[in-house]
């Protein structure tokens, strides 16, 4: 088969994976929108009370921004969690993965067919959001202070997701981890790696931690480029830091996600339930 | 079959499900912590403990770790009467259930209560412990009396809470995804995290129409106040909620009856 061919192939392959997902997600069920205002609704009771801890002089609705902005980086590591790297366990579980595994395709065309999915689901639930948060402190004012930043800020971002997704959905598919455990991660890993809090605001030993992930570069970035806060080191090595790291960290992630699938192979699967 | 066979079969059942399953027991003694913890710690990261205290008039953690625990109590309410409906529903059970001797209705009022007096109970691993740390003698009956408040919100959102399930079932199917979304928007309204008084007017209006809104509220003038809050002010809020869950049971109990009846004419789904 020709290059080209297998080019037409992929795009095929992600295509259908979409137009199934589409029709799956978002016309047949109304859980998908459901679940977004559930979300959506859990996240600001869980927020409202950090208004509590704002400085007088602080505006309300700069603590609004910072909740939306918090909520926001919160939900892109929930989609890599459940959407990206859980998915691999799901598929899985329901049989799909062995169908893609024997039918030669690439796992990446699941990938490539949910992505636009998940954007669309962090659009759509970043819009409950603001409403939510409007309705019951007041509206956040967004500012794109530096839009090349903010670009920069969210392609990094975009890049570390996808290579924690692929290390996650890959030890998930070669080992038994639970549920549970993924569920615990989810919860813990936005917040000791500066995901909702800005570095500066952070214990120091929490800092140092946080700092050593890939993960608090392009959160602080972006923060940065919305006027939200004050970097802790500067600029340019902010920056060079945000492009080096998480592309080394794809780099890594694939290499582990090529082992572990070549042991998946050789080993057979560990368990077949989900929890 | 008297109600006091059927909170003991239900205990059973629930306790049985508890010892079986020690992973959820140790979550329920865990939850308020790691919701206390959360909040504080992104909390202080917006602004300070300092803050907190002059607006609220409260220490931070004791204001959290009481709502983590009314959130934890009143949940447990609102959570068996909302599923029960579409449980039944699901496993098939249902038909057993409308033709039992017993009432739906009173079914319904009974199967929470199991949950509640475990949560409740569980309040001397969150509640007592911080409080006696914090603030002494003082500060253990404080928190015993909190622990008797939030099993009065749980219990008297009863009636609501089945309002609330058996008229969404009828008015749009049975929907777990859809009580998903009134199960925080009941905590928010409840002013459970975030105290009412501060919200827009609007929604504290819908705030006040909730039974339990008043004994939450009244467990903020308890902390406030250290224990002590005026007696007036007790009365106002006690006599609000009492009357709101005992205004709203006929109108649950007709809600159980329609609901019924529906089921009966329409037959169970399979």
């Amino acid at each position: 088969m020709s290059f080209s061919d297998r080019i037409r192939l992929f795009i095929n392959s992600a295509k259908t994976v979409f137009v199934s997902y589409v029709k799956a997600e978002l016309l047949r069920s109304k859980g998908f929108f459901l679940g977004l205002i559930s979300m959506a609704t859990w996240l600001a009771t869980l927020m409202l009370p950090m208004t509590l801890f704002r400085e007088p002089e602080t505006p309300a609705s700069l603590v609004s921004t910072y909740m939306f902005v918090g909520i926001a980086i919160f939900q892109a590591y929930s989609v890599s969690t459940w959407d990206w790297g859980w998915e691999l366990r799901y598929s899985l579980f329901g049989g799909v993965l062995e169908n893609v595994i024997i039918s030669g395709s690439s796992i990446f065309v699941m990938y490539v067919g949910i992505i636009p999915i998940t954007i669309s689901w962090l659009i759509l639930s970043l819009s409950i959001t603001y409403v939510m948060l409007s309705a019951l402190i007041t509206p956040p004012a967004l500012q794109i202070v530096n839009p090349l930043l903010l670009l920069l800020s969210l392609t990094s971002l975009m890049i570390v997701l996808f290579a924690y997704a692929m290390i996650l959905g890959s030890t998930l598919i070669a080992s038994g981890t639970s549920g549970a455990i993924v569920e615990f991660v989810s919860w813990i890993l936005p917040i000791a790696t500066g995901g909702i809090t800005p570095l500066a605001n952070l214990p120091h030993t929490m800092r140092l931690i946080a700092l050593l992930t890939p993960f608090s570069y392009p959160a602080e970035l972006l923060r940065h480029s919305l006027g939200l806060t004050t970097l802790i080191m500067p600029e340019e090595t902010m920056i060079a830091i945000s492009i080096l790291y998480p592309a080394a960290f794809l780099a890594f992630s694939y290499a582990y996600f090529r082992k572990q699938l070549s042991k998946l192979f050789k080993e057979g699967v560990k368990t077949a339930s989900l929890w | 079959m008297s109600v006091f066979s059927l909170i003991k079969s239900e205990m059973l059942l629930v306790y049985g499900e508890l010892i079986r399953r020690k992973q959820a027991l140790f979550t329920y003694v865990a939850y308020p912590y790691i919701m206390t913890f959360f909040i504080i710690f992104v909390g202080s990261s917006v602004g300070s403990l300092e803050n907190f205290e002059a607006r609220v008039g409260s220490n931070p953690f004791l204001f959290f770790i009481t709502a983590s625990f009314n959130f934890l109590v009143i949940l447990g309410i609102v959570d068996d009467v909302l599923w029960s409906p579409i449980y039944d529903d699901n496993i098939g059970t249902l038909p057993y259930v409308l033709s039992s001797t017993t009432p739906w209705f009173l079914r319904l009022l009974i199967i929470p209560i199991p949950r509640l007096v475990l949560t409740v109970i569980l309040g001397f691993t969150s509640l007592v412990p911080l409080f006696t740390y914090l603030e002494g003698l003082e500060g253990l009956l404080t928190s015993l009396l909190l622990m008797g408040l939030a099993g009065l919100a749980g219990l008297l959102l009863s009636t609501f809470a089945i309002l609330v399930a058996c008229s969404i079932s009828m008015l749009m199917g049975e929907s777990w995804r859809l009580l998903n979304i009134v199960r925080p928007l009941m905590m928010i309204l409840l002013g459970v995290f975030y105290p009412r008084v501060l919200m827009p007017l609007a929604v504290r209006v819908i705030s006040y129409l909730l039974p339990s809104s008043h004994v939450v509220d009244l467990t903020l003038y308890t902390l406030v106040g250290k224990g002590t809050p005026e007696v007036l002010t007790v009365l106002t809020l006690l006599g609000a909620s009492t009357a709101l869950a005992v205004a709203y049971g006929p109108l649950s109990y007709s809600s159980t009856k329609s609901l019924e009846t529906k089921k009966l004419r329409e037959g169970v789904k399979t």
